[in-house]
């Protein structure tokens, strides 16, 4: 018998969409605000019924495009109630200038993204490049493997952002989990409106008996200090998410981290991995494991702030390591996490594990589990020192070159 | 080292001012903005209707109110803050404010 | 349930607007009140249009489904529109071992000639003549729902039924006939899928 893991939850099939909608029910903002785009409609629609047949008490602003979604939110949020969006591709780049203002005016908005690729050419299925393009906006960035995850995630991104005074984006990955119903485990109401707690900010604009002005003209003698205070907290951010992370796992069961760890203890070789396809992985390293052959995952579950210290310990003994973005930054140089992934070991000094680099699934690409076992026989060659017919850095997985 | 850094400014580093681009109300006040005046604004106490047009449309509230028997009238102009844009002089319809050279 | 793989994946076969998609969500929900496995029901990702080829997922498992990649080699394949044995998509990817179940008039033996593949693992059901007669129109997906169930093996049919009630009472909330109507469907269709 599968059985849930608090006595606080109960087991329901629902799809990635269906339980954002459902956490924003629980969470119940005081505001949201948000224009519909595929694969994320099903988001907003679902929580604008709840509006409508008087579920929520929240009130729900219909824009009409996505920079007045999140300019309604961010103004929402600046008077001093809690506010929610969600949006996916077009409609985040759409967004972009409002989501530099939200992190600097230091807004604790939390936005639901589902991951899709952006145009063109015109395609509505999952990559990474949406939400990686605002990974240097100032927000913090959780991505969900799974439709428990999207649900857990965005339960917690409302302390964080709060905590931290950053905005959070929890993503989902395009149909893969927006539109996949799982078994998940929800909490009751009650449950989750006291793990939130109420919102009581220490300074909103509607204070009228402490009146302050926000958003105004900022030039070189201050804005260089309230830039570093945002990156400042962001470094602050990592412990306050694996904080709240400690707290849920005592009210709810589930563990939460940075990142997670996957069969590591003893590997030689490493999949480094965001977003659903870890899922896949997983899979893959349990035949693999079953062979005997030492290969373990890092899943990135918070990207911003990046876990930059602890990562590159934990990869510092591995031979080596395959980074797998589902986004090409076409940089002529990498993609975002092997940047990232590569300047954390060298800060550190390690400089001994082989990292290739590769990208998949773009537009919505296929990645299975023979893909990841052909990875891994790249890395056995590569940890055999082995020479490569291919020895470039940077690989393609499922792509006819 | 710059002004800036200079400044015994009680808002100067990243850790003292306060996050998000706020600025406390009321830090207007301890801008004194008459210094930047090159024409003055005099006000003729004789001519003057009090209509309260100059008021309405100073950019620095520095035209001075009173009250008197139950009317709100015109008392003088706050060099402190008066930047000498020269507004009031512009709107007022009987001339009961004229710009003059500052150091006349 | 007959669970001889870890996962036992199936595959759904329709046209826009023949419900395929709600089907494997429905199935997954009555998976679901077993309490004994985890499940996964997706779509075919696409814009839907209307009378389109359309394909929608299921997996079933004992462990915890991680895997989030689209489904090759089905287990079982569920056919919603006969018309669309005439494309190879349907046998694509089919183990030897694989069950197909299709919504026509035709024997297994005269599909298995089409399609062929074996007899044995062909099982027919005539959904749209079921569906006219207990809905009143050509909406296949709940009887090949209950074809599934019988097909799929050792799912309480009771249960199956008070799962989609449930769901479909939420959903047609303004049209309370339909939800009796598909019932019907699901138990006839359950009565009369066979292999001949």
């Amino acid at each position: 018998m599968i059985r849930p893991l608090s006595s606080k939850g109960k087991l329901v099939a629902k799809t990635g969409n269906e339980i954002a909608a459902e956490a924003m029910r629980q969470i119940e903002p005081d505001v949201v605000a948000a224009y519909p785009i595929t694969p994320a409609t099903e988001i907003v629609q679902i929580f604008s019924q709840f509006v409508a047949d008087g579920i929520v008490k929240s009130k729900y602003i219909a824009v009409e495009s996505e920079h007045s979604a999140m300019s309604a939110t961010i103004a929402a949020s600046a008077a001093g109630v809690r506010a929610m969006t969600g949006t996916s591709s077009q409609g985040l780049c759409f967004m972009w200038e409002m989501l530099y203002i939200a992190s600097g005016l230091r807004l604790p908005i939390v936005m639901v993204a589902v991951n899709r690729a952006i145009s063109a050419p015109i395609n509505i299925h999952c990559d990474h490049s949406d939400t990686m393009g605002a990974r240097d906006s100032g927000w913090i960035q959780i991505y969900s493997e799974s439709v428990q995850e999207v649900y857990d995630n965005i339960i917690q991104a409302v302390r964080i952002a709060e905590q931290t005074k950053l905005p959070v984006l929890v993503t989902m990955d395009g149909f893969i989990i927006s539109h996949c119903m799982e078994l998940v485990e929800v909490y009751n109401d009650d449950a989750v409106k006291s793990f939130i707690g109420e919102y009581t900010p220490e300074r909103y604009l509607l204070d009228i008996k402490n009146p302050y002005t926000l958003g105004s003209l900022d030039l070189q003698n201050y804005y260089f200090e309230h830039k570093y205070q945002i990156a400042k907290a962001m470094i602050d951010a990592q412990t306050t998410i694996v904080n709240i992370a400690n707290e849920f796992t005592k009210c709810f069961g589930r563990s939460y981290n940075l990142y997670e760890k996957y069969m590591m203890d003893d590997a030689d070789m490493a999949i480094v991995i965001i977003g659903s396809a870890a899922g896949t992985v997983k899979m893959a390293i349990n035949e693999l494991r079953s062979q005997n052959i030492k290969i373990g995952l890092i899943k990135i579950r918070v990207y911003r702030p990046f876990p930059k210290d602890n990562i590159a310990i934990d990869l510092a003994n591995i031979k080596s390591i395959a980074v797998l973005d589902r986004s090409d930054s076409c940089s002529g140089a990498f993609s975002p996490i092997y940047s990232d992934i590569v300047s954390s070991l060298y800060s550190e000094g390690i400089t001994t594990p082989k990292i290739i680099s590769y990208v998949y699934g773009l537009g919505g690409r296929e990645i299975t589990i023979e893909h990841i076992k052909n990875i891994y026989k790249t890395l056995n060659q590569i940890m055999l020192g082995k020479d490569q017919k291919d020895c470039s850095i940077v690989h393609y997985i499922n792509l006819r070159k | 080292m710059d002004k800036y850094n200079e400044k015994k400014d009680k808002y100067t580093t990243a850790t003292t001012i306060p996050i998000g681009d706020i600025v406390e109300a009321g830090t207007a006040s301890t801008f004194c903005t008459g210094n930047w005046r090159s024409r003055k604004p005099i006000w003729n106490n004789t001519k003057c209707i009090n209509c309260l047009i100059c008021w309405i449309y100073c950019p620095d509230s520095s035209i001075k109110l009173i009250s008197k028997s139950n009317k709100t009238i015109v008392s003088g102009i706050n060099y402190t803050y008066c930047k000498g844009c020269g507004i009031c002089a512009n709107v007022c319809n009987i001339k009961a404010i004229v710009m003059e050279e500052e150091n006349k | 349930m007959s669970i001889e793989h870890k996962i036992t994946e199936i595959r759904w076969h329709g046209r826009g607007g023949q419900g395929a998609k709600t089907a494997a969500l429905l199935f997954a929900e009555i998976i679901i009140q077993t309490g004994e496995y985890y499940i996964q029901a997706f779509p075919e990702y696409g814009p839907e249009r209307m009378g389109a080829p359309v394909q929608a997922f299921n997996r079933v498992s004992k462990n915890i489904i991680t895997i989030h990649s689209n489904i090759i080699n089905p287990d079982y394949v569920v056919v919603l529109d006969s018309s669309l044995l005439e494309s190879n998509q349907v046998t694509s990817g089919l183990k030897c071992t694989s069950k197909i179940i299709i919504n026509t008039a035709l024997s297994s033996y005269a599909v298995s000639m089409k399609i062929h593949f074996n007899k044995d693992n062909i099982y027919v059901v005539n959904a749209s003549n079921i569906s006219i007669e207990t809905v009143g129109k050509n909406i296949p997906n709940a009887p090949m729902l209950g074809a599934l169930i019988k097909i799929v093996g050792n799912i309480d049919l009771n249960m199956s039924l008070n799962s989609v009630k449930n769901k479909l009472l939420d959903k047609f909330r303004n049209k309370p006939e339909v939800v009796n109507g598909n019932l019907n469907a699901i138990s006839r269709a359950f009565q009369e899928v066979k292999n001949n």
